[in-house]
């Protein structure tokens, strides 16, 4: 660990995908299942409040 | 409490912290003790992550709030996972490739000492503070229902998280989350399956939510934009999402987590699990205190669940008015068990007249019970001078230690212990490390043996553990000082949020424009507090944008040191 001063930058790249194994499809999945659940919560709400 | 159920808390307080002396053996440099040697699996460190989360307040609170208020506060979660994806591909990679002990060593990478410094320091005080609540407010519940000491409480919770985190490091507190994990949602399912067990002979669950719905418990989606709502649909996509990138990307406590992960992609993962079953598990905590709720519809509940003045308004010159509200809640219960049963027998008999005549009069009879207790929480402020008095926190334990069969209160009451000490684990440690890391070896002492560091960073975690349960007792006390400590968690996490933006968004941006723009929003975070009735969830989208503002016109304006020489 080199404690530096002000103004001293490590240029990293702000989207870093780099691994070992591909995450595209995981986090379409966690997309997809957020949008599942949040329309079984408006259903629950609207079928069991109305 | 029965004796079974004392055996199962003492077999549970004596498993973490044999479990976690036992892994001291593997902690045997610092790396080990605050990274696990970075070599922990992906499922265990989601799960650690999840547990961290998941404070004592949180469960009971959270129960509570679905008893009382419905299943509004899910909304809260809502920018949870887009905010995982969010620092899957940004913070976590930059971290982990980084070999960083905090999230606060790579601002000094990037910016300078005193940035660093400043973030750590926000989150020793803020933190440090924040743990000893983390105690406070369960030990206070836990004391009043069961009548037990409140020192007796705090000590509880507070030494055999200290002694295991103290001992094992993060190793000990990964595997303790586990279990706890486990033990919390074993817990919560048990409870509901008790719940509907309990229903009365022919009424179906289907047929008790509707009553529920009727009382809008069950609207999980509010669709107005209006920001001086905490729970509404865009409040927590939008809010929610910053203070869930503030918390799970600034905040040592869940960084470390992750940190401890076997790879980039491990720590990936662990966030993963998250993003996939916080929501689902949020709304199954506040169904369960709608099935509480629900629960109560049909055995009279106490009119107030936190008793802690009870004893003191019956004798007082105000016993009368408080025994006829009693009596007035006794009949407003009757009233609306019988309105119950009127509105499943409408429903069943399928006749649409009936139906909206009698969920009209049962919600008629649930304002009535309503305006009894509410009459009941202003005597109780008026004669104890308890201006933040409120029972929401007591109605899950009081529902556990009176309803729940022998056994399962035990296994309830280790599940809301092992919420709180896998929160408190987390915390001790991260604030060891930071107080370590950020501190100790950076400015006293760059250049002792790691053996040295193992040391110290045990007495610091001793430190933290012995200063957070003191502060819980004095806490207790003093309900106006725990609204500040939350007040100030929330001026940090958008404005640390903001820095790391500048730090990784912005090649441009400076270290003094990082340092004064870190200071600059937090002081935009105070002044919008103070001036307007937006709620707090909006803070870390103000205190952020606020930062990355103030930074990057610094940072244009005045060159950083190197590029001046």
């Amino acid at each position: 660990m080199t404690p530096t001063t002000g103004g001293v930058r490590e240029r990293s790249r702000m989207i870093d995908t780099r691994g070992e194994e591909p995450f595209g499809f995981v986090y379409l999945a966690v997309v997809a299942t957020e949008v599942v659940v949040l329309t079984g919560l408006w259903w629950f709400s609207q079928y069991f409040s109305g | 409490m029965h004796p079974i159920d004392w055996i199962i808390i003492g077999l549970y307080l004596t498993w973490v912290i044999y479990d976690g002396l036992k892994r001291s053996k593997g902690t045997d440099g610092v790396e080990g003790y605050f990274l696990a040697g970075r070599s922990l699996p992906w499922w265990a460190v989601g799960l650690s992550v999840m547990a961290t989360q998941m404070s004592a307040i949180t469960l009971v609170g959270t129960t509570g709030q679905g008893y009382d208020d419905g299943m509004r506060f899910v909304q809260f979660y809502f920018g949870l996972p887009v905010a995982m994806i969010i620092l899957s591909v940004t913070l976590v990679p930059f971290f982990y490739r980084a070999k960083v002990f905090t999230a606060y060593e790579y601002l000094e990478r990037r910016f300078d000492a005193k940035t660093r410094a400043l973030a750590g320091l926000l989150f020793l005080v803020s933190r440090g503070l924040a743990v000893g609540v983390i105690i406070s407010a369960p030990a206070v519940v836990l004391s009043i229902v069961l009548g037990w000491s409140l020192v007796f409480t705090a000590l509880a919770i507070g030494v055999p998280t200290t002694l295991y985190t103290m001992f094992g490091g993060v190793q000990a507190v990964t595997w303790a989350d586990v279990k706890q994990m486990v033990v919390i949602v074993g817990g919560v399912g048990a409870a509901v399956l008790i719940l509907i067990l309990s229903l009365p002979d022919g009424v179906g669950v289907g047929e008790a939510l509707h009553v529920a719905g009727a009382t809008g418990r069950l609207t999980t989606i509010d669709f107005s934009l209006d920001f001086t709502e905490t729970y509404t649909f865009w409040s927590g996509v939008v809010g929610g999402l910053f203070l869930m990138l503030g918390y799970f990307g600034c905040d040592q406590s869940q960084v470390q987590r992750y940190l401890t992960a076997q790879s980039v992609d491990a720590g990936r993962r662990s966030l993963m699990m998250s993003a996939f079953w916080k929501i689902p598990l949020q709304a199954l905590i506040l169904l369960t205190g709608v099935l509480v709720f629900v629960f109560y519809l049909f055995h009279e509940p106490p009119m107030l669940f936190n008793a802690a003045h009870d004893s003191e308004i019956r004798a007082g010159a105000r016993g009368t008015e408080f025994a006829e509200l009693e009596t007035r809640f006794h009949i407003a219960f009757e009233d609306r068990r019988d309105a119950a049963d009127q509105m499943m027998a409408a429903r069943r008999s399928g006749a649409a007249a009936a139906i909206t005549d009698t969920r009209e009069r049962f919600v008629d009879s649930q304002a009535r019970v309503a305006e009894v207790r509410t009459g009941a929480v202003d005597l109780v402020r008026e004669v104890s001078g308890d201006t933040a008095y409120t029972d929401v926190n007591y109605v899950f334990p009081t529902f556990i230690t009176t309803q729940l069969p022998v056994g399962l209160v035990g296994l309830l009451i280790a599940a809301v212990l092992a919420a709180a000490m896998s929160s408190i684990a987390a915390e001790l440690n991260a604030l060891s490390a930071t107080s370590v890391m950020d501190f100790y070896r950076r400015r006293f002492k760059p250049d002792a043996t790691d053996r040295h560091y193992l040391f110290v960073s045990k007495v610091c975690t001793a430190f933290w553990g012995v200063f957070a349960t003191g502060f819980a007792l004095y806490a207790a006390n003093l309900g106006s000082l725990i609204e500040v400590v939350n007040r100030v968690g929330s001026y940090f996490y958008g404005s640390l949020l903001g820095v790391f933006v500048l730090a990784i968004a912005v090649p441009r941006a400076t270290a003094n424009g990082a340092f004064w723009g870190l200071l600059a929003g937090m002081a935009v975070v105070g002044l919008v507090e103070a001036t307007s009735e937006i709620s707090f969830i909006w803070y870390n989208v103000v205190g952020a944008l606020a930062v990355v503002a103030v930074g990057l016109i610094l940072s244009f304006l005045t060159p950083s040191s190197v590029e001046a020489s």
